[in-house]
């Protein structure tokens, strides 16, 4: 039966002019995909694992205690217990989940799933957001509706073009009947009375056992078993031995192998190599920082002895404490340097500080010396332009104001205010 | 969604036939509807010391959401292991498979260490009180017996 809110669907897809194809519809695409059915690619994180039906989260929902579940998953654990079902504390469902953070949403949709029609011969493996899209759409083999009005069975996209399949015919082969829809893959997999020849060898064989087939025939060629030395020539099975008699590659044939051999032998020493080189340092570094330890001289007095003696003789027994004692000893270093480095800090800042406050002192210096400079020259100027004034105009006017300005010091009021203004704020430097 | 369940159990399952922890042995899962599973308490307690027990495991069709069905099986060579908690058919009073307790997340894995924990913490070599007169008129399924959970100190 279709789902409610199917008329839409419908619609769309009866307008066969639409660019995409349209969808499918009808009994069978209720869930059209149901992505918890879905095999994976591969191993799925463990995170992106819904905690109650153990498959990788299908529409996440996160609770207010940050755990992660498929929405139907806890929708149905909430009707029984309205708990998060990790850690009990009591969950409001409406109020206190919500779909969980987009990155969750991407890491699922980017999973690697098969395209659910694989039985039936797709071998698509995409991404999990986009099967539903490729199964609804694209695959050759999701079952649609029979093309037929009459017909109510189902028949696979990319045969829905040759009009109704669903008549029984024999199999020319078997003498069984099957529907016209199923003969083909019945032909090609399980018809025991299918023969063929192989066009090889002319043995006869069934026709679904042809790859098997393949594996065995005389006639296949292959390459020689000298491939990896550099012999580029292939030839039928039944000829190998002969060719392998002949092959100019046989002379390498023991040279090689025993190059692999020595190969791995050189890996091996390489490593060993490595391993020692590590070492060596490792009891460099030991060497140096006995000396800078050194200001307690109680503690090295007690760790000398045991010191140089350890890595004398057989000094670590597994790797890993090797590069645990590797790991410790630069923690060490590192916690030196870092506490230098803040001594360093700390000696510069009372640097700075110290040759900054000099400087400062003058700059004041310079600027109250600039200030008292100002006035002077501003009281020269005024002076010098009442002495033109009074040059320049004789008018009585004049002199009566000069004689109020005689004493310029606190003359006349308009330039005694600037000067004032400008010793309260001297131009900055 | 009613293929929840089957599919969720052949995930444990795959995951149990490989790797389980110390003390606790798959024996059959035929089906998807009844295990058994032996389990061992591990330290020297010698209330179980070198003794083997048999739980049987039944699944409901709505598993996990709904807690499977654990008891005892008594066996000739598989006791029902003495503890206040566990009468003497085999039924096991734990919060944990009850309809409250029990939460989807668990597993038959985490059960049987669950239970394996509450052998080991016991020290009391006796049955809960009543035990003879459950046993006699009990005839509920395990889930629908409405436990008094009359001491947590075990």
């Amino acid at each position: 039966m279709p789902p409610p809110n199917t008329p839409e669907e419908g619609l769309v897809s009866t307008a066969t002019s639409l660019p995409i194809r349209p969808l499918i519809q009808g009994a069978f695409s209720l869930p059209v995909v149901d992505l918890k059915a879905l095999e994976y690619e591969s191993d799925v994180d463990e995170n992106l694992i819904c905690p109650i039906c153990r498959l990788p989260l299908v529409s996440p929902t996160i609770t207010n205690c940050d755990h992660v579940f498929c929405q139907t998953c806890i929708v149905q654990a909430h009707i029984l217990n309205p708990v998060c079902p990790v850690d009990r504390l009591p969950l409001k469902l409406a109020t206190e989940t919500r779909t969980a953070p987009k990155i969750i949403h991407n890491q699922l949709d980017n999973l690697l799933v098969r395209c659910p029609n694989r039985p039936r011969g797709c071998n698509l493996v995409v991404t999990r957001a986009l099967v539903e899209n490729h199964v609804t759409r694209y695959c050759e083999k999701t079952s649609v509706p029979c093309p037929h009005p009459a017909c109510d069975k189902t028949v696979a996209r990319k045969d829905s073009g040759k009009g109704c399949l669903h008549y029984d015919v024999k199999c020319e082969y078997c003498d069984h009947v099957y529907e016209k829809a199923d003969l083909e893959e019945h032909q090609d997999s399980q018809c025991a009375n299918r023969k063929k020849n192989c066009e090889l060898c002319a043995a006869e064989f069934v026709r679904h056992k042809q790859d098997e087939h393949l594996k065995e025939c005389l006639e296949v060629e292959i390459s020689c078993k000298f491939a990896p030395f550099g012999c580029t020539s292939r030839v039928s099975r039944k000829k190998l031995d002969e060719h392998a008699r002949l092959c100019e590659y046989r002379v390498v044939g023991p040279v090689g192998e025993q190059l692999a051999e020595l190969r791995a032998k050189f890996k091996a020493l390489q490593e060993k190599d490595q391993l020692k080189e590590r070492r060596i340092k490792f009891l460099e570094n030991k060497g140096f920082s006995m000396p800078t330890t050194n200001p307690s001289d109680g503690i090295t007095d007690l760790s000398l002895p045991e010191n140089p003696a350890s890595p004398d003789t057989a000094p670590y027994e597994s790797r890993d404490q090797y590069f645990l004692s590797l790991f410790e000893t630069m923690e060490a270093k590192v916690e030196r340097l870092s506490s230098a480095l803040s001594e360093v800090e700390g000696r510069h800042s009372v640097m700075l500080f110290n040759e900054t406050l000099p400087i400062k002192d003058q700059l004041t210096e310079i600027r109250s010396t600039l200030g008292v400079l100002g006035m002077h020259v501003r009281w020269l100027m005024n002076f010098r332009l009442q002495e033109r004034g009074r040059v320049g105009t004789n008018s009585p006017t004049m002199t009566g104001a000069l004689t109020g300005s005689q004493d310029t010091n606190n003359g006349p009021t308009v330039p005694r205010r600037l000067s004032d203004n400008l010793r309260e704020h001297p131009p900055r430097l | 969604m009613a293929g929840l369940g089957p599919k969720r159990l052949g995930k444990e399952l795959t995951k149990i036939t490989n790797n389980l922890p110390p003390g606790i042995t798959l024996v059959s899962a035929d089906n998807l509807e009844e295990w058994y599973l032996d389990i061992k308490v591990l330290d020297q307690n010698p209330l179980y010391a070198g003794q083997t027990y048999r739980l049987k495991f039944k699944f409901s069709n709505s598993y996990p959401i709904e807690a499977p069905e654990v008891t005892f099986v008594k066996l000739d060579n598989r006791p029902i292991p003495m503890h206040p908690h566990i009468y003497s058919n085999g039924i096991i009073c734990l919060d944990l498979l009850g309809s409250q307790g029990w939460s989807p997340v668990q597993s038959v894995e985490s059960v049987c260490m669950s239970i394996q924990s509450m052998l080991t913490g016991n020290t009391k070599n006796e049955r809960p009180p009543g035990d003879e007169e459950f046993v006699r008129g009990n005839r509920q399924r395990p889930r629908d017996i409405a436990f008094y959970y009359h001491d947590n100190t075990v």
